[in-house]
């Protein structure tokens, strides 16, 4: 008790907690990459169709890609990935605050998108329904930049800029935010991946 | 003048058992292999202080299979937060005192 220095203490504990807690890195990029990969096939289908003049079809091609495609993929690389991490001994914590927000993200999208339906607008302004989708994913990716990881800074920054440009270009360029939400979801994906590869490494310290 | 060195809790006063605390305090729950790997405790201390660790109910473990291999897995208990935020409290306590 003679020789108890509180201020090593309290040193050698942040050396512990630097070495022991979870880096801010998004672990699950692989999910990230693949929401971004099938979000992109679905804007490319649907504009196809809207070339082809299928419009009966388009409302269908996102529901199916994200249920029959999205989820199942999503459960296989979110197991894969936690097996991973439980392997190295460390079983993180559920991160409340981030599912809550991606949950609310998804409820208020939902019903914007079925308000646009019911009134008649999704038909007669087909954009406004990504501009609802392209503006609450710039605040969900604010949101992960401050709670998970620094790279989803520039996926909401390009997410802005791109609703930004097309109000400012006008009606030929309405679809390039929608574009931008699988686009952005793979950069912040790619930029994950790096980011996870860079804290692979960490130093033990001794007790 | 109060002694405030005397008031700590021995429980988490030793380094080994404070610094498993503190890995245990940011995460659901931690592997012994990641704990030694990571803390520089050899196996037999790791043990003994987390068994010390345990016995004051400040931890509490669990077996289970990961990938077909056994893992313990350590996770800290309500108490176990308290005693080292109470700890906290009592070294800034130290610190501040004239």
């Amino acid at each position: 008790m003679e020789d108890l220095k509180p201020l090593d203490d309290i040193r050698f504990l942040r050396d512990v907690v630097a070495r022991t807690h979870a880096p801010a890195v998004n672990n699950y990029w692989s999910v990230t990459l693949m929401w971004g990969c099938v979000l992109t096939l679905g804007y490319v289908v649907c504009a196809w169709l809207g070339l082809e003049h299928k419009v009966a079809a388009i409302p269908w091609v996102m529901p199916a890609l994200i249920y029959l495609v999205a989820l199942p993929l999503n459960w296989y690389f979110r197991r894969k990935v936690r097996t991973g991490i439980e392997d190295a001994g460390v079983r993180a914590p559920l991160r409340k605050d981030l599912l809550g927000c991606w949950v609310s993200i998804a409820i208020v999208g939902c019903l914007w998108t079925a308000a646009l339906v019911v009134s008649g607008e999704m038909a007669r302004h087909w954009y406004l329904v990504v501009f609802v989708w392209a503006s609450l994913y710039v605040v969900g990716f604010v949101i992960n930049a401050v709670l998970l990881s620094s790279e989803w800074f520039w996926a909401a920054g390009i997410m802005l800029a791109s609703l930004i440009a097309a109000l400012i270009a006008g009606a030929d360029f309405y679809w390039l935010p929608g574009f931008c939400i699988g686009g952005t979801l793979i950069l912040a994906g790619l930029l994950g991946r790096r980011n996870a590869r860079r804290n692979l490494h960490r130093q033990p310290c001794t007790a | 003048m109060k002694n405030l060195a005397l008031e700590l809790d021995d429980a988490v006063l030793s380094r080994p058992r404070l610094s498993i605390l503190a890995a245990l305090v940011g995460n659901d729950a931690l592997d012994f292999t990641f704990l030694r790997n990571n803390l520089g405790i050899s196996d037999g201390n790791l043990g003994t202080h987390l068994q010390k660790l345990e016995a004051s109910g400040y931890i509490s473990s669990k077996k289970a299979f990961v990938n077909r291999k056994p893992k313990t897995w350590f996770r800290i208990t309500k108490e176990g937060r308290k005693a080292l935020e109470r700890l906290f409290r009592q070294l800034e306590a130290m610190l501040v005192q004239p």
